[in-house]
């Protein structure tokens, strides 16, 4: 006998992930989910980001990490609340568990949430959490092909950092090619090039985050 | 690594209708899969075949049935097959293009008894 059934699988996660989407519009937050292979610079970019927005600014984040909290013990300093999700070896993060970090937080006092997820690139972009956008990380050390290896994940980002720039002349990354690919997959997508350790070329990154946050409040 | 959490949520909802239908076992699953979610078939049936032991469907059979990815051209509405990620319509090379087709996980059927 053959039964007809006709469901998506992972639909869960996605009724899950529309529940938070309304929690977070009703709070005015926004909040952007960080995707990137594994040390592309998630992390340091988020130290950055603290830092420039300072104290008052209502961040928060969620750092997804598989086994330790180093990522969330480097953010701490910056005094912003952060909430831990280890996956116990998980490569990303859900939106059930996305849904009980925002039980954490008071989300009055929020404005701005970044979620870190879990080094990897396939899977991060197949679970929606929620999120206001995307955004992804990619560094110079890892070969300039991402974009066309992973479009699903290059098409739904709002914004793409290109992260490590100074060690550009280090590497085999071909800076054309990267560019010719992304535009390929995605024409428009606004693009940062940075090197976030040294702190450089964040302004543009920035200046996009402030008009964002700037289109919340008008909303 | 997301093909198990896939399988898991397959699992799910083949046992949740072979429980409704009273059915003693799961001889087959018949399974919709978009090429855009990159799935790895060896690597999904091999969960599959992990996930299956002890249950209904310890002996069911996957079958898996790829949807190419479509796109359509918001510009001129020209619908198309996505090939080797060139994300431009072949009528007007406008590149403002919907996916219209790629990103499907749909249980379609089981068979059983
Ligand atoms: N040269 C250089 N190194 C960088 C830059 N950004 C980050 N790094 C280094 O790259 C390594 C990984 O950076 P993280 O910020 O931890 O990367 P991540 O994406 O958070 O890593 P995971 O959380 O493990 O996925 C660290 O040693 C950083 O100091 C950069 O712009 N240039
Ligand atoms: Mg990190
Ligand atoms: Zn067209």
């Amino acid at each position: 006998m053959e039964i007809k059934v006709m469901k998506r699988v992972l639909d869960r996660n996605q009724d899950k992930a529309e529940q938070i989407r309304a929690l977070l519009k009703e709070n005015h937050v926004r909040m952007y989910n960080l995707i990137s292979s594994p040390g592309a610079g998630k992390t340091t970019l988020l130290e950055q980001t603290c830092r420039h927005l300072g104290p008052d600014y209502g961040v928060g984040i969620i750092e997804g990490d598989v086994y330790t909290d180093r990522d969330a013990r480097r953010l701490q300093s910056y005094g912003f609340p952060i909430v831990l999700i280890n996956t116990e070896g998980g490569c990303h993060l859900d939106s059930n568990s996305i849904s009980g970090a925002l039980q954490e937080f008071n989300l009055q006092n929020l404005r701005l949430l970044f979620v870190e997820n879990v080094g990897n690139l396939v899977c991060p972009s197949h679970f929606d959490l929620g999120e206001t956008s995307k955004i992804a990380v990619v560094s110079t050390s890892e070969g300039d092909d991402k974009p066309i290896k992973y479009p699903m994940l290059f098409r739904d980002a709002r914004a793409v950092v290109l992260n490590k720039m100074d060690l550009l002349e280090y590497t085999d990354f071909d800076y054309n090619h990267f560019i010719s690919d992304l535009r390929q997959v995605n024409p428009t997508v606004p693009l940062f090039e940075t090197s976030s350790t040294k702190g450089q070329g964040l302004e543009g990154w920035f200046h996009w985050l402030e008009q964002e946050m700037k289109e919340q409040m008008n909303k | 690594m997301h093909e198990v959490a896939i399988v898991n949520d397959l699992f799910r909802i083949v046992l949740d209708v072979a429980e409704k239908e009273k059915l003693k076992k799961v001889d087959k699953v018949h399974f919709q899969l978009g090429k855009m979610m990159q799935v790895v078939p060896d690597l999904f049936k091999f969960a599959f075949d992990s996930a299956k032991a002890d249950t209904l469907a310890a002996e069911a059979e996957l079958e898996i049935e790829f949807l190419p990815v479509r796109m359509k051209c918001r510009q001129c509405g020209t619908e198309f097959e996505l090939k080797q990620q060139n994300f431009q319509c072949p009528d007007c090379q406008g590149m403002d293009l919907d996916m219209v087709q790629g990103r499907e996980l749909i249980v379609k059927s089981i068979e059983g008894e």
